[in-house]
């Protein structure tokens, strides 16, 4: 057992699997020699010298090329070094990616894993804060896990590894360093598909992901509100059963989540809660999410996360209606 | 670490300052409790030490500024060169953004969960239960899965007991005087608010004019001696009342509109004629309702008025009883007065109050004799109707009253 | 000043419209290797007519026709091993059928139905890929794998000069290059992408020389010529399985129309067309073959038969497969996921009903 943050958690995770599965291979720009520019794949490079390869700034090919290797047998785990840079790679990861089991009906799959520091709240420039996971959630065939702390981060790791689709695995960077918390060392899996409740409570269920898993926690320490919280884990597919059975008890919920509201995961949410539980409905679901406008770059970038009194505005409204 | 001298609270309730003077530059290094400014209150002119040693990262103000208490004065440095400070690379920085190390709480404070019963209702139900002020929760499920439906709200509704404050608890007496004397304080709850907060809305939304008239009831009164005792032998108390009633109905068959509600754009008419009593009690002001009084009698209306107002004095009466009048009447003469501005019970149209009868001289058929005079103040909501259709009405009630042979013609 | 670097693009070409080859650059081919690549090239072409037939009656969906480039396509995938591996775009049949892939399931895919790709595995083919250079990079990718598992395979890539206008091409060019992989770039160049023609495509005089740019040779081949086609191919063939990428530019020609849904004539002249049709691939190593007394008119109507009885077997065949609705859910996933099963639960809901 150690205690780690979640770029040392998934660094562990890698090395392990590694160790133990000799055909994976990582690719992506400076993850070799410098370690990833969130030093994610530190020290790895030097322990497996030719299977951590370096690439060109060429985000399609590192994609493309990934589903070429993980058809002949090798299983790559791909970095692209920035969520807004996933963009040039849609096309392979959509059209090929998603397909290649259907296309062959089963003859061949691109099972293969696609790492990338996901989702805002670290001060940064246009195109580094975006939240794209909605895009790959509305792709059938690809599976989304955004992690949201280092225990999970290394147990979602080595199942999207193991999993024999392609699997999008984002990590929030504004938990990177942020949180430490006891890993084991030995391996464990955390299943794909799977939320997870943080703490029961009886008054109102919130469902979020990513950093705000994190964020939400003293809010709601603050509030005198019996609130169950759920980790997503996975977008896609999302673990509606847990999210039900949470409604069912609490009779009110919210999600939230940083990215734009419309056509977000909040609103497939909101719509799988109406779809199964009206009748334990004692008020509207309601979704804190960012605005429908472009992420912006940090000076205004406060004003667009959803915030403590955003948060708590739609808690006391779902609490008093 | 980069210390913020923020302005601390000098005391006597100061709130704001102004810069009158810096006694120091952006990157000076200065000693702890060297004076680095002088600030102005509306006290005096005060001088700030410097808290810690330091270099001057910045003033945040310039000379002149005000600045409030808690806001920022001055950055002071650490060490003793600034710059020092920014050569280590802080080691979560990537390539682009800020990372921040262990700063988020980890720890969910575990609230008290409660065992709420679970009931299954549609929105709509839910609403519905909330508007009549009945806890979903006690409600019995009939429908299907074991879901509350909207006739199961509706049982419970009337089955339900008048909701009644205990009036005669006596009330809290929470401070014995104000500013110029002594005072008992009663709050505000009950009956008594119920009828504060119509009275409210009634005033609030109603423009209402009062026409006043008297009329002449002597006929009826001879009636009312003559069947007195035929009543009694069928436990009726004969009042004037059941005789205005009917009449009543008979004008407002004629003048639809002092029998309608105003429902935001619609004039709503209402096709039967509930006419509600206002009875005394000893919390205020009841209103027991007499439902379809075109098709009840001289009689039934007297036997029901009587017991409605007994059910609602003992208040006894069903919450049913007291909802769906049409058109009310008030009968404040019986105790005293001759004309009032009664205040509509809103939704409706109207209201008549009922003066005391009393004998008056009057001229008729060109000779002075006495006659016995029901004075009377209907109120108008003149939104729906104008005072000429309210004096016809008036009009028409008179009539029937002064030649009641006119409610035996009308008889069906 | 210093010249740095020059280069050079060679064209080769060994047989001509006449049917006479130059025996010097005559690659090694037995007289059974040469009346086979004829039989392959004639079974692509009736396979080819019978698909736009199929296509004008209803019973295939669009069909993307190869006729005139038999030579290209047969050539390059005779000259590569078993063990190579073939990564198609979207106009190369041929090479299916020259590795036994069921004709049938040719048919089942052009027919619309995904389970015609099912066996491409078992032909060392990726399936036929249809967003125009995407799959460039899927062939980089396994000729990364097999280098890295220290193979001896070799990669041939087929694209067309549309192709080489994509940020796909560029990035797989680049990344076989950075990593030395066995990869053949072959390039049918048909000379039309859709109606657009080779001068509005690129600004490059040939689409060989691109591969100069990345630091690879580039050669361009008589597309039409099967022996220059299958000579240059063996010879890639050996450079990248050395682990030196190649690209190959087949000169060839678009007889047909881009589709079944395509008039070239709207956009070409039938003087053009014309010129290329008298460099027919088939006609000149028919020509050469009767040359050479490789060949005989029975042995010639045998073949065409034969050809026909062929491809007539694998259409009824493929019009005797049922298909299962619910194939459409079953491999979205290697198992259903929760919204899936429940999807699944309604859709056989309604197909009772």
């Amino acid at each position: 057992m150690s205690n780690l943050n979640m770029v040392e958690a998934i660094n562990l995770a890698l090395k392990q699997e590694m160790e133990k599965n000799k055909d994976i291979v990582l690719l992506g720009e400076d993850i070799g020699i410098n370690g990833g520019v969130f030093r994610v794949t530190e020290g790895l490079y030097k322990k497996f010298p030719n299977r951590v390869v370096d690439t060109p700034i060429s985000e399609s090919g590192i994609i493309g090329m990934s589903i070429g290797m993980a058809i002949y047998g090798l299983k790559p785990v791909a970095e692209i070094q920035f969520e807004g840079f996933t963009y040039p790679a849609l096309d392979q990861l959509i059209s090929h990616a998603a397909r290649f089991r259907n296309r062959t009906r089963n003859n061949m799959t691109a099972s293969l894993v696609l790492r990338s520091p996901w989702g805002g709240g670290v001060k940064a420039l246009e195109h580094h804060s975006e939240s794209p996971e909605t895009y790959f959630a509305h792709t059938p065939g690809l599976k989304v896990v955004i992690p949201s702390c280092p225990y999970d981060a290394k147990g979602l790791l080595i199942s999207a590894i193991r999993d024999k689709n392609p699997v999008i695995f984002l990590e929030p960077k504004k938990l990177y360093r942020s949180i430490k918390q006891d890993v084991p060392e030995e391996e464990y899996a955390i299943p794909i598909g799977k939320a997870n409740i943080l703490s029961e409570g009886s008054d109102l269920t919130l469902i979020t992901y990513g950093s705000f898993v994190r964020t939400v926690i003293p809010i709601i320490n603050s509030l005198p509100y019996s609130i169950e919280l759920i980790d997503l884990r996975t977008l896609s597919p999302i673990d509606y059963e847990t999210i039900i059975n949470s409604v069912k008890k609490t009779g009110r919920a919210i999600i939230l989540h940083e990215a734009p509201r419309t056509l977000g995961i909040g609103a497939e949410i909101s719509a799988l809660i109406m779809e199964n539980a009206l009748l334990n409905l004692e008020a509207p679901v309601l979704r804190v999410t960012g605005y429908d406008v472009v992420t912006p770059a940090l000076k205004l970038e406060d004003y667009y996360r959803p915030d403590e009194a955003k948060i708590k505005r739609a808690i006391e409204r779902v609490m008093n209606f | 670490m980069n210390y913020e001298f923020k302005f601390p609270d000098v005391g006597e309730g100061i709130a704001e300052g102004e810069i009158v003077k810096w006694h120091v530059k952006e990157k000076d290094f200065v000693k702890k409790d060297q004076v680095i400014a002088e600030i102005e209150t509306d006290k005096a002119i005060v001088q700030m030490p410097s808290p810690k040693e330091g270099v001057i990262l910045r003033l945040n103000k310039p000379e002149g500024a005000k600045i409030k208490v808690g806001e920022i004065l001055a950055v002071i440095s650490d060490s003793k060169d600034p710059i020092q400070e920014q050569k280590e690379k802080p080691k979560s920085v990537s390539v682009v953004g800020e990372l921040e190390e262990n700063t988020l709480e980890n720890k969910i404070i575990k609230k008290e969960t409660k065992d709420k019963k679970s009931v299954l209702a549609t929105p709509s139900v839910r609403s519905l239960a909330n508007s009549l002020g009945i806890n979903i929760t006690t409600i019995k499920p009939s429908g299907k899965d074991n879901r509350i439906t909207e006739s199961d709200v509706q049982n419970a509704l009337a089955n339900k007991p008048l909701p009644a404050e205990e009036s005669s608890e006596q009330p809290k007496i929470l401070k014995k005087f104000d500013f110029f004397g002594y005072i008992e304080r009663i709050p505000l709850k009950g009956i008594r608010k119920t009828i504060s907060d119509n009275m409210i809305k009634s005033h609030d939304a109603i423009p209402s004019v009062t026409h006043f008239d008297e009329i002449d009831i002597t006929e009826i009164s001879r009636i009312r001696e003559k069947e007195k005792t035929n009543a009694e032998k069928k436990n009726i108390r004969l009042t004037y009342l059941p005789f205005i009633v009917k009449a009543l109905v008979s004008a407002l068959k004629e003048h639809p509109f002092l029998n309608s509600s105003l429902e935001g754009e619609n004039i709503i008419l209402k096709k039967y004629y509930n006419i509600g009593i206002a009875v005394d009690t000893v919390d205020g002001l009841l209103v027991p309702v007499i439902k379809g009084c075109d098709g009840k009698s001289v009689l039934q209306i007297a036997s029901e008025i009587e017991k409605l107002a007994d059910d609602a004095r003992s208040r006894k009466i069903n919450l049913q009883d007291l909802k769906g009048s049409t058109f009310t009447v008030t009968n404040v003469g019986s105790i005293g007065g001759i004309f009032a501005t009664p205040i509509i019970n809103y939704p409706e149209a109207a209201i008549i109050a009922l003066g005391k009868i009393y004998d008056k001289a009057v001229v008729k058929d060109n000779s002075i004799t006495i006659r016995k005079i029901l004075p009377v103040s209907l109120t108008f909501d003149h939104r729906i109707l104008d005072g000429a259709e309210a004096a016809r009405f008036a009009n028409g009630l008179k009539l029937r009253l002064e030649d009641p042979n006119l409610l035996f013609l009308e008889l069906d | 000043m210093k010249v740095i670097k020059k280069f050079e693009i060679k064209r080769i070409g060994i047989m001509n419209e006449k049917g006479i080859a130059n025996k010097k650059l005559m690659p090694r081919l037995s007289k059974e290797d040469i009346k086979r690549l004829y039989e392959l090239m004639i079974i692509t072409r009736v396979f080819d007519s019978k698909a736009i037939a199929l296509q004008r009656q209803g019973r295939l969906g669009t069909y993307a026709p190869t006729l005139g480039q038999e030579a290209t396509i047969i050539g390059s995938s005779y000259a590569l091993k078993r063990s190579d591996w073939i990564i198609p775009s979207f106009r190369e049949n041929g090479m299916f059928i020259h590795r036994n892939y069921p004709i049938d399931m040719l048919f089942q895919f052009w027919a619309g139905n995904e389970a015609g790709m099912s066996k491409v595995k078992e032909v060392n083919m990726l399936p036929v890929a249809i967003p125009v250079g995407t799959q460039l990079l899927h062939a980089v990718g396994l000729a990364f794998a097999s280098k890295f598992k220290n193979e001896n395979n070799v990669f041939m890539a087929c694209f067309s000069d549309g192709a080489t206008s994509t940020g796909d091409f560029h990035e797989a060019m680049n990344l076989a290059s950075v990593y030395k992989l066995p990869v053949i770039f072959l390039c049918q160049n048909n000379q039309y992408a859709i109606s657009t023609p080779l001068s509005k495509q690129t600004g490059s005089e040939t689409i060989a020389q691109k591969a100069i740019a990345y630091g690879f040779e580039g050669i361009q081949v008589d597309g039409n010529d099967v022996f220059a086609v299958y000579s240059a191919v063996k010879y890639a063939a050996e450079k990248a399985r050395k682990s030196n990428p190649i690209l190959i530019e087949c000169l060839t020609y678009r007889l047909g129309d881009h589709t079944t849904s395509d008039d070239a004539s709207k956009y070409r002249t039938e003087k053009e067309v014309s010129f290329w049709r008298s460099k027919d691939p088939i006609d000149r190593l028919r020509i050469y073959m009767q040359k050479n007394k490789l060949t005989a008119k029975e042995y010639e109507k045998k073949v065409l038969e034969d050809a026909e009885k062929i491809i007539e077997d694998a259409v009824a065949k493929a019009e005797s497969i049922k298909l299962n609705p619910e194939d459409i859910f079953m491999h979205t996933y290697d198992e259903l996921s929760n919204n899936l099963k429940e999807q699944l639960r309604e859709f056989r809901k309604n197909v009772k009903s």
